[in-house]
């Protein structure tokens, strides 16, 4: 965590520095099949944060000898748009970049019937466009969103979001400056009809409570965002669903 | 079992469909954890009474044992071709399958018979997942020379062919465009030039519409008012895979290309 600068008041005692409450997510917004040349896409923005996923497949495994002949793998590649961030970034693929790609991929390979699809490769690719902070739970989002338009089994959607402590205090969904100089970034994603945790990350410091707090406060804000997870996804056969 | 969903309604993977009760058969895209039975995919729900499957809106080519398809040559070896079927693994078609008798130094170039990207219409002879088997033995099995290959997705074949092949019969009457339907999502139009186009477009409008109700009487009045009402002696049985080579076809000496019209999520 970065020094806080002087005369950043990130909790007053009522409000978050962006206005919002504790319990308040940012403006999420959702939209499925955005790009027309693959089976299943999405993009989501998590208040600044805007991300494109697409999934390919199931499909051959290139190379071969990789191949699983009891189940399919989940592959998933997290990139970060060179003009994403304040400073220009190296999109090649980092330290960083390889770390969320293995933690998304183990989140859709408890969610995916990988035994459905023997000796294949599913290829989930998301790129964020602009990165404020919630990157790896706004993708995650958006991968869920694009793996189930194209029509691959899943057990469940995938559902993430995330909490923190700013200036003492447990809040959820981060944004930048919260992200930046507060005191712990809690990442968390479930699938909710299942009530089962796909992926806990945490940086920093929380006691007990805090923890507990958090996730009281995650699993409100998780059933938020899968009801506009499903909104998205029913977007396109409103007028049957009435 | 107790069924906790409506007829024809629209659910997502998660969603809660039934109770288990003494006598239950699992369908496609459910699956079962301790007592319930639960979608794992978008699509209609489709409960019975003893049975609940849910139809996807999109998916993967699944193939079936006699099932007639439409597949493209993409190489070959020393006993037969590799096919593009749709499925994640490419099929073969074994020399002896191939609809005519080789000689044994025939076998040495098997693409003079058919070439790479050439398109075939087989039928599946055996599955042993994820190999598949093709033949191309019966009357109506071979390679396509003319006309317009369309893709769609796999899961609205069925809405194209109509019940009882209501929607397919129909198409090939007032068109009188001969129309070969592959369970794959390929289908080969072959018919004049601006019935071939307009083909394409009503089949656009079914592959967009297929989880509404009563699409085909929508389609038989856009037919209406193309192509007029059916006249002359034009049989509207339908039976998919009836491929006759017309004469002109015969005659031409300059052999047509196959036109392909690609989709999303094509190979």
């Amino acid at each position: 965590m970065a020094q806080k600068p002087k005369g950043l008041v990130l909790w007053n005692g009522k409000k978050r520095s962006d206005g919002r409450g504790v319990n308040e997510l940012r403006n999420i917004s959702m939209q499925v099949g955005v790009l027309p040349q693959v089976t299943g896409s999405a993009m989501v923005t998590f208040g600044k944060t805007k991300v494109i996923a697409s999934v390919y497949g199931p499909k051959l495994v290139v190379p071969s000898h990789l191949s699983d002949s009891s189940k399919a793998i989940v592959n998933v590649e997290y990139t970060m748009a060179p003009f994403s961030t304040k400073e220009r970034i190296d999109p090649r693929f980092s330290r960083r970049s390889q770390e969320l790609s293995k933690i998304l991929s183990r989140a859709f390979e408890a969610a995916i019937f990988t035994d459905m699809y023997p000796e294949t490769e599913i290829n989930i690719f998301v790129q964020v466009i602009n990165a404020d902070a919630g990157t790896r739970i706004a993708c995650l989002n958006a991968a869920s969103l694009a793996l189930c338009q194209a029509g691959v089994e899943m057990r469940d959607l995938v559902v993430g979001i995330t909490a923190g402590k700013v200036d003492g205090k447990v809040v959820l969904d981060l944004d930048n400056p919260e992200d930046n100089y507060g005191e712990a970034d809690f990442a968390f994603a479930m699938m909710p009809t299942k009530n089962e945790i796909v992926l806990l990350q945490m940086d920093g410091n929380l006691t007990k409570e805090e923890c507990d707090e958090a996730m009281k406060l995650m699993k409100n804000g998780i059933q938020k965002i899968y009801q506009m997870q499903r909104d998205a996804l029913l977007a396109d056969y409103k007028e049957e669903s009435k | 079992m107790t069924i906790d969903i409506k007829k024809r309604q629209i659910v997502l993977p998660g969603d809660k469909l039934a109770t288990k009760g003494s006598e239950y058969i699992l369908g496609k895209g459910v699956y079962d954890k301790d007592d319930t039975i639960f979608s794992a995919v978008l699509g209609l729900a489709e409960p019975d009474e003893r049975k609940v499957s849910v139809i996807p809106f999109t998916q993967v080519y699944l193939p079936q044992k006699y099932q007639q398809i439409i597949g493209k040559i993409v190489g070959t070896n020393q006993n037969g071709w590799w096919v593009n079927i749709g499925t994640p693994t490419n099929a073969f078609l074994h020399y002896t399958e191939g609809g005519m008798f080789l000689r044994d130094e025939d076998r040495s170039n098997l693409e003079r018979f058919y070439a790479i990207d050439s398109y075939v219409c087989v039928k599946i002879k055996e599955i042993n997942y994820p190999h598949v088997d093709l033949t191309m033995r019966g009357l109506f099995f071979k390679e396509i020379v003319a006309g317009k290959i369309l893709s769609i997705n796999p899961s609205k074949v069925p809405r194209v062919l109509g019940k009882h092949n209501s929607m397919i019969s129909a198409l090939q009457a007032y068109s009188k465009a001969k129309i070969i339907v592959g369970y794959n999502g390929y289908i080969y139009i072959r018919g004049t030039p601006t019935a071939e186009d307009n083909i394409i477009q009503i089949l656009d409008f079914i592959e967009k519409n297929a989880h509404k109700d009563g699409i085909t009487n929508i389609v038989e009045e856009k037919l209406k008012s193309i192509f007029g009402e059916i006249s002359g002696s034009t049989n509207s049985d339908f039976s998919n895979g009836e491929y006759e080579q017309d004469e002109q076809e015969n005659n031409s000496e300059v052999k047509e290309k196959t036109t392909i019209i690609r989709r999303r999520g094509e190979r």
